[in-house]
C-alpha cells in the first residue's frame, strides 16, 4: 500500500462492470426463484390453516428459539421434521404445556391447530439435518436423495 | 476537515452509540438466558433476542448513515437537503421507538431479525428513499468518485432492493413454497448484510485516506477491484446459508464458486499486512487507528472462518450451530463496530492527539480479548454440536448439556465485551454530547 504507484480504472469500465453485475443479479434472481426452487415437495399441504399457522409462528416469535432447516435461534430444537418424525401429539404437548425452558405461550385451540398444520407442511418439504450424503473431492455435497 | 454548521450526522451517531449500549445490555441478558432460561421473567428470551439484534443493527446503520451526513459537507460536498436529513433522523427515531415498544409489548409478526409487525416496514422504506435521494442529489455533482462514494451508493441502493426482497415473503407465490421462501429469506438477508458492510467499509476507506492524507488510495485500481469483488459476493455469495435446503444443486454450486473468490481478498490482506502495519505505526497517536487495526485483524479471522463455512462439506456440520453466531458476532462487533468506533473518534477529534485516555485503552483491549474468548467459545460449541448432531445424532437436550461449559464461557466473555465497550462509549458519548452542545 505504502509507496505503491496508483493506476486508475476508467469511468466507463467502472460503469460497465457495475451494470453488468446488476443485470446478472436480476437474471440470476429470476432463475433462483423460478427454476432453482420450483421443485419443492409438500406444496399441497400449504392449506389456509397452514398459512394461518405460519402467522402464528411469526406472532409468537417462535423463530427466536427454534429453527427450520437450521435457521433461527438455538435455545430450542430444530422443528423442520418435528411432526413428521415425532408426531403431531408430541409437538402439541410442548405447545400447550410448555417446558422448564419453554414458556407456556397461551395459544388458543385454533392457533394450536393452525400452528401444527404449518409444522406438518414444513416437515413434508424435506429432511433436516442432512445425514445421508456423499462428498465430492472438491468439497461439495450430494445428498442421497439427489437434491 | 471544515465545520459545516450542521449536526444531523452527529445526532445519528449519538443515537447509534446509545443503541449499541442498550443492544449490548439485552445481548448479555440473552446470553445468560441460554444457561438459565427462567432468568428475568419480565424479559423472556423471545423478547431479549430481537431487542438485542435490532438495537445492534440500529447502531450499525445509524452510525454509518451519520458518518455519510457528517463527512460529505466537511469535505466540500454540501448536502442536497439538510431538511430531508433531519426528517430522515426523525422517522428513524420514531420507527425505532415503535419497534422497541412492539417487542417490549410482545407484539411480533415479521421474519427473523425483522420480527416487528410488518406495517413498520413502511416508514423504514420511506426514510430510506429520502436518504437515497438526498445522497444521489448530493454526490452526482461530483466527478470521478473515489471508491467510498461507490460503496456508499451501492450500500444505499442494495439495502433498498434487498429489504423489499426480504418482505416478499408476504406474496403468496413465495410463502406457498417453503424452499422458495427460505431461499428468499437468506438470499435477501445475505445481500442485506453485504449492503451495510458496503457502507461501513466505505467509511473505513474514507477515514484511512483522510488520516493518511493519501487521496489516491480510494481511487486506485486495487481499491476498485476489491470493491467489485465485494459487490459480486454481495450479489451472488449468499447461498452458503441454504446448502442444506432441497433446492436445485446448481444454486449450491454457484454460491460455492463465488464464495471462494474471497480467497483473493484474503491473499490481498496477507500480502499487504506489513505495509498496512507500517502506515498504522506512523499514525499510532490516533485512537481511530487503533480501531481500524483491530478491524483488520478481525477481517482476517472472520474471512478465514467464512471461507471454511462456505465449503459445503464443512457447512453441513456447522450449519445451524453456534459457529454461525461466532461468525455473525465476529463481523458485527469485531469488524463493523471497530470500524464505526474509528469513524466516531475521527469525527470527534479529526486531528487525534488528545485521545490518550487510559480507560478507553483498557476498554479497547478488554473488548477485543473478551470478543476473542467469546468467538472461540462459540466456535467450540458449534464444532461439538455439529459432530453430535450429524455423526452421533443426539437429541437437542443432550447436546445442550454437552456444550454448557462453552456457553458459560460465552456468557462471561459477553460481560467482558459489555464492560469494555461501556468504557469506550462512556468517553465517546460524553464527547458527542459536548460537541453537539458546542455546535448549537
Amino acid at each position: 500500500m505504502d509507496g505503491e504507484t496508483y493506476h486508475c480504472m476508467g469511468l466507463r469500465t467502472k460503469r460497465g462492470i457495475f451494470w453488468t453485475l446488476i443485470l446478472l443479479f436480476a437474471g440470476y434472481s429470476v432463475m433462483v426463484y423460478d427454476q432453482g426452487t420450483a421443485h419443492s415437495t409438500g406444496e399441497e399441504a400449504y392449506t389456509a390453516a397452514a398459512d394461518r399457522g405460519k402467522m402464528v409462528y411469526h406472532q409468537y416469535n417462535c423463530v427466536s428459539c427454534h429453527q427450520i432447516y437450521g435457521l433461527g435461534g438455538y435455545m430450542g430444537p430444530d422443528l423442520t421434521n418435528v411432526t413428521t418424525s415425532k408426531g403431531r401429539a408430541y409437538a402439541e404437548a410442548f405447545i400447550t404445556g410448555g417446558t422448564a425452558k419453554m414458556p407456556r405461550l397461551g395459544l388458543d385451540r385454533q392457533e394450536t391447530d393452525d400452528l401444527l398444520d404449518y409444522l406438518e407442511y414444513v416437515g413434508k418439504a424435506g429432511h433436516y439435518p442432512v445425514t445421508d450424503l456423499e462428498t465430492t473431492f472438491y468439497g461439495n455435497i450430494i445428498p442421497a436423495d439427489g437434491k | 476537515m471544515e465545520s459545516s454548521g450542521t449536526n444531523t450526522g452527529l445526532r445519528f451517531v449519538l443515537l447509534g452509540q446509545l443503541s449499541l449500549w442498550a443492544g449490548l445490555a439485552f445481548g448479555v441478558i440473552g446470553a445468560f438466558q441460554f444457561l438459565w432460561p427462567g432468568l428475568f421473567e419480565w424479559m423472556p428470551f423471545f423478547k431479549s433476542r430481537p431487542l438485542h439484534v435490532s438495537l445492534v443493527v440500529a447502531w450499525i446503520f445509524s452510525t454509518a448513515i451519520g458518518g455519510i451526513y457528517h463527512y460529505l459537507p466537511r469535505i466540500g460536498v454540501p448536502l442536497y437537503s439538510e431538511r430531508m436529513a433531519t426528517w430522515h433522523l426523525g422517522i428513524f427515531i420514531a420507527t425505532g421507538l415503535a419497534i422497541v415498544g412492539s417487542y417490549l409489548a410482545g407484539r411480533f409478526g415479521g421474519r427473523e431479525y425483522w420480527e416487528f409487525p410488518p406495517v413498520l416496514a413502511i416508514p423504514i422504506i420511506v426514510s430510506w428513499v429520502m436518504f437515497g435521494v438526498n445522497y444521489a442529489a448530493t454526490v452526482f455533482k461530483v466527478k470521478d468518485w473515489p471508491v467510498h462514494y461507490w460503496m456508499w451508493a451501492t450500500g444505499i441502493l442494495f439495502f433498498f432492493i434487498t429489504y423489499l426482497e426480504a418482505n416478499a415473503w408476504m406474496v403468496p407465490y413465495v410463502r406457498g413454497n417453503l424452499v422458495r421462501e427460505i431461499t428468499l429469506q437468506w438470499k435477501s438477508y445475505g445481500a442485506l448484510v453485504g449492503s451495510w458492510n458496503m457502507m461501513v467499509y466505505g467509511t473505513s476507506i474514507f477515514v484511512m485516506s483522510q488520516l493518511s492524507g493519501n487521496e489516491d488510495l480510494p481511487r486506485s485500481y486495487t481499491a476498485f477491484l476489491l470493491y467489485f469483488l465485494g459487490f459480486t459476493n454481495l450479489l451472488f455469495g449468499w447461498a452458503h446459508h441454504t446448502y442444506v435446503l432441497p433446492a436445485a444443486p446448481w444454486v449450491r454450486g454457484v454460491a460455492y464458486a463465488v464464495s471462494m473468490t474471497e480467497l483473493l481478498v484474503l491473499a490481498h490482506i496477507i500480502r499487504n499486512w506489513r505495509s498496512s502495519l507500517g502506515v498504522m505505526r506512523r499514525m499510532v497517536h490516533h485512537r481511530a487507528l487503533m480501531f481500524i487495526a483491530a478491524a483488520e485483524a478481525w477481517i482476517f479471522i472472520n474471512l478465514t472462518l467464512a471461507l471454511l463455512l462456505s465449503v459445503p462439506a464443512v457447512n453441513v456440520y456447522t450449519h445451524g450451530t453456534h459457529i454461525t453466531v461466532a461468525h455473525a458476532m465476529g463481523s458485527t462487533i469485531g469488524i463493523n463496530t471497530m470500524i464505526l468506533l474509528a469513524s466516531v473518534y475521527f469525527m470527534l477529534c479529526p486531528k487525534g492527539g488528545e485521545l490518550g485516555k487510559r480507560w478507553t485503552s483498557i476498554g479497547f483491549w478488554l473488548t477485543n480479548i473478551s470478543l476473542l474468548t467469546f468467538f472461540v467459545c462459540l466456535v467450540a460449541a458449534g464444532i461439538v454440536k455439529g459432530r453430535l448432531t450429524i455423526a452421533e445424532q443426539l437429541s437437542h437436550q443432550e447436546i445442550m448439556v454437552r456444550i454448557t461449559p462453552f456457553l458459560i464461557g460465552f456468557a462471561v466473555s459477553g460481560v467482558g465485551i459489555l464492560t469494555g465497550l461501556s468504557l469506550i462509549l462512556w468517553d465517546s458519548v460524553g464527547r458527542t454530547f459536548t460537541r453537539l452542545r458546542s455546535e448549537q
